[in-house]
């Protein structure tokens, strides 16, 4: 027997995971400079493929804000940083699921890191550093995004794989 | 391993549309293509603050130079024609984990502190006059 579930609960425990990644993500020490795993897209990712456009952008802005209040850094050029990343990976997202090509999560998840990492790094230039010479390290932030967008795209291909497997839910909108 | 590998690939597989794949090469090549760049050493490292430069120091003496960021004391710190970043007040010192840099081109940047330095060269162009003459060189 299959259980209603509401999209907005579904939302809500998407973005407490990201949340949590977000948060966890920030204790752990990074293997380099500009060099984060973005563990918390992973669930932006869940919730587009598994909801929708709208589902993830509403993930991703809870994560942002939540994720920057509970580490303290909202409002700060941490925050702004991580605000435009996550704007311009959903709105890759958007370009995505408007395109006719079926992508999966790997694709998207590479696109929209790549996006991510573009975003913070023109908002860095924008709002703070305001030199050229930003861009010349760009080509090498953006190999680690190419990797962390493949390894939680398959990360979010399994979580994707699992709660497919959960008969017992069906999305009912309202 | 090659059986951790065999496991990856499945699964990348299993994981992917054509699509999916297309995009992973595509966006891989741009990116070689990008990063793919002849290294030349620098001459001098010039600081910046918010943008507005501060100085110009020679790689050719070692020094350790102390300015004031948005967030506090920052040091710059010259040694063996390299150059690095030493931030104290920054949440993820990020500036100070990328390390020395010596290439032309190179930056190593603290955002909070708004504090970048990067690796210049020779900032005089050759002029067509010194060209010419180089080519005359070259025949004789």
């Amino acid at each position: 027997m299959k259980t209603d579930i509401r999209p907005d609960l579904l939302i809500a425990y998407f973005a407490a995971a990201a949340v949590a990644a977000h948060v966890l993500e920030a204790a752990i020490p990074g293997p380099g400079p500009w060099f984060k795993m973005g563990l918390a897209n992973i669930f932006t990712l869940v919730a587009f493929f598994h909801l929708g456009w709208g589902a993830a952008a509403i993930v991703s802005i809870i994560r942002v804000v939540a994720g920057s209040l509970a580490l303290g850094t909202f409002l700060s050029p941490t925050f702004f940083l991580s605000f435009s990343g996550a704007t311009g990976a959903v709105a890759l997202m958007g370009v995505v699921a408007l395109s006719p090509f079926r992508l999966g999560p790997v694709g998207v998840s590479i696109l929209a890191s790549l996006a991510h990492m573009v975003s913070q790094v023109v908002m860095a230039w924008v709002l703070i550093i305001g030199h050229d010479g930003i861009f010349l390290a760009l080509p090498w932030f953006l190999i680690g995004s190419w990797f962390t967008g493949l390894v939680n795209g398959l990360l979010a291909f399994l979580i994707l794989k699992r709660v497919a497997q959960h008969q017992t839910m069906e999305i009912v909108w309202r | 391993m090659k059986n951790l590998g065999f496991k990856f690939f499945s699964l990348l597989k299993k994981a992917t549309y054509p699509a999916d794949r297309w995009v992973m090469a595509i966006s891989a090549i741009i990116l070689i293509a990008l990063v793919i760049q002849p290294h030349r050493a620098g001459d001098e490292v010039s600081i910046y603050k918010d943008n507005q430069l501060l100085m110009n120091l020679s790689l050719n003496s070692d020094s350790i130079t102390p300015v004031e960021g948005r967030l506090g004391e920052v040091k710059i710190e010259v040694k063996d024609g390299q150059a690095r970043l030493l931030e104290y007040s920054s949440l993820r010192l990020i500036g100070t984990k990328t390390g020395w840099i010596k290439n032309r081109g190179e930056i190593a940047v603290c955002v909070p502190c708004g504090i970048l330095i990067q690796i210049k060269g020779d900032k005089k162009p050759a002029t067509t006059e010194q060209k010419e003459k180089l080519f005359d060189g070259i025949a004789r």
